[in-house]
């Protein structure tokens, strides 16, 4: 019966996603643990973020064994977690790479231990590549192009949960960024979608030159606002202090714009360019579809802030 | 045994229920640690954090540099050497 139960249960979870320790080889002792998503993951609402199941006799020393063993894996996943946070020093990628937004991204994808897809699309030259036949590239829209490492392949594959049982308990955040993310799919990156060009190679570097102009519609500024707020990478004051950051540099160009129509100058630029540095660096551990997002719209935001009209409507 | 079994229990539940407060912890340190950074000052890692009031931290690093952050009355973050 309880192996039913437990089977049922685990037949929701990836194998990536949780942790099973077996306390005996007899397979009568488990210990369940949700190492990803906790309390709201696939284990579901109901249980804690470490659940025991145990069969088997309930011996004292059985029970203290799991005690520790969950306060270690805890514990570990904790300092994991702070460790990741601490030394965003081991990506000079992401400082040294400033202007190449797409020399960005793909630091960010292999720090996600998931399998994905080649990395990142996108900037605009691939974007607004000519159409590919019947390729299987949908048709790209935007700002959420990024983010492929969100877009877990095994969650789509995961087995429906039954009727009856809770289903997972995400959060409605997480939600839609997995809709977000997995839906324009514009991983297919530049090289995938040169191949079909390639009986042209006179022709192939035209494309490529052609369509900055084309590149600003790709943005979505309300979407990334929104991550951006609801990202759990960033703290609550750092996530102030960033706010006070991006205002004053708003402010500034504000300011530029009353006194007469002139283009920003460099040093707003730097100060632009830096303030995306610090959010690049807060976020690429931590949150790196969101940082490939970021990173790949820089130039577009860019576009917005340094043309008055636009900046006038933003 | 019953008498053993429910001091186990109570133990697990001690356990289980101290460690979010230390990842609580560790996520503050994360959070202030960044907020340092965001102003451009030098900590390499959060030693101790104490908490003077609403949103009022004093916080050490391990290379001996202490910081006051709070939120000021308009909202901004403030971080000062102390």
């Amino acid at each position: 019966m309880r192996r039913q139960r437990l089977e049922r249960v685990l037949g929701r979870c990836r194998t990536d996603e949780i942790q099973v320790l077996l306390i005996k080889s007899t397979m009568r002792s488990l210990l369940v643990y949700d190492r990803v998503n906790g309390p709201q993951g696939c284990l579901g609402e109901g249980y804690a973020p470490s659940t025991l199941f145990i069969w088997g006799k309930p011996t004292m020393r059985r029970l203290v064994i799991a005690g520790f063993l969950a306060l270690s894996v805890q514990a570990c996943s904790s300092m994991k977690a702070s460790d990741a946070g601490s030394k965003p020093d081991d990506h000079p990628d992401a400082v040294a790479g400033e202007p190449a937004s797409a020399q960005q991204a793909p630091p960010a994808a292999p720090s996600s231990s998931k399998p994905l897809p080649p990395p990142q699309p996108a900037p605009p030259a691939t974007i607004s590549a000519p159409a590919t036949g019947a390729s299987s590239t949908p048709p790209v829209s935007t700002g959420n192009s990024p983010s492929p490492a969100k877009a877990k392949p095994p969650i789509a594959s995961r087995p429906a949960t039954p009727p009856g049982a809770a289903p997972s308990a995400r959060p409605a955040v997480a939600q839609s960024k997995l809709q977000s993310s997995s839906t324009p799919s514009p991983t297919p990156p530049s090289a995938a979608i040169s191949q079909p060009t390639s009986p042209a190679p006179a022709t192939s570097p035209a494309p490529a030159s052609s369509p900055p102009p084309q590149s600003l519609p790709s943005l979505n500024l309300h979407d990334l606002e929104q991550r951006l707020r609801d990202t759990h990478a960033i703290g609550v004051f750092a996530k102030l202090s960033l706010k006070n950051q991006v205002d004053d540099l708003l402010s500034a160009f504000r300011e530029i714009y009353r006194v007469a129509n002139r283009r920003p100058p460099k040093e707003l630029r730097q100060r632009y360019d830096l303030l995306m540095l610090k959010v690049l660096s807060l976020l690429q551990d931590s949150d790196p579809p969101l940082a490939s997002a970021i990173a790949s719209s820089r130039e577009a935001i860019w576009g917005i802030l340094a043309d008055p009209d636009k900046f006038s409507k933003i | 045994m019953a008498l053993r079994i429910s001091a186990a229990s109570l133990t697990i539940a001690a356990l289980l229920l101290g460690a979010p407060v230390f990842a609580d912890d560790a996520g503050l340190g994360k959070d202030l640690k960044a907020t340092i950074a965001l102003q451009g000052l030098p900590c390499d890692q959060i030693a101790t954090t104490k908490q003077n009031g609403d949103s009022d931290y004093t916080a050490t690093c391990k290379d001996g540099n202490s910081y006051h952050i709070f939120v000021n009355a308009q909202g901004r973050v403030i971080v000062q050497k102390l």
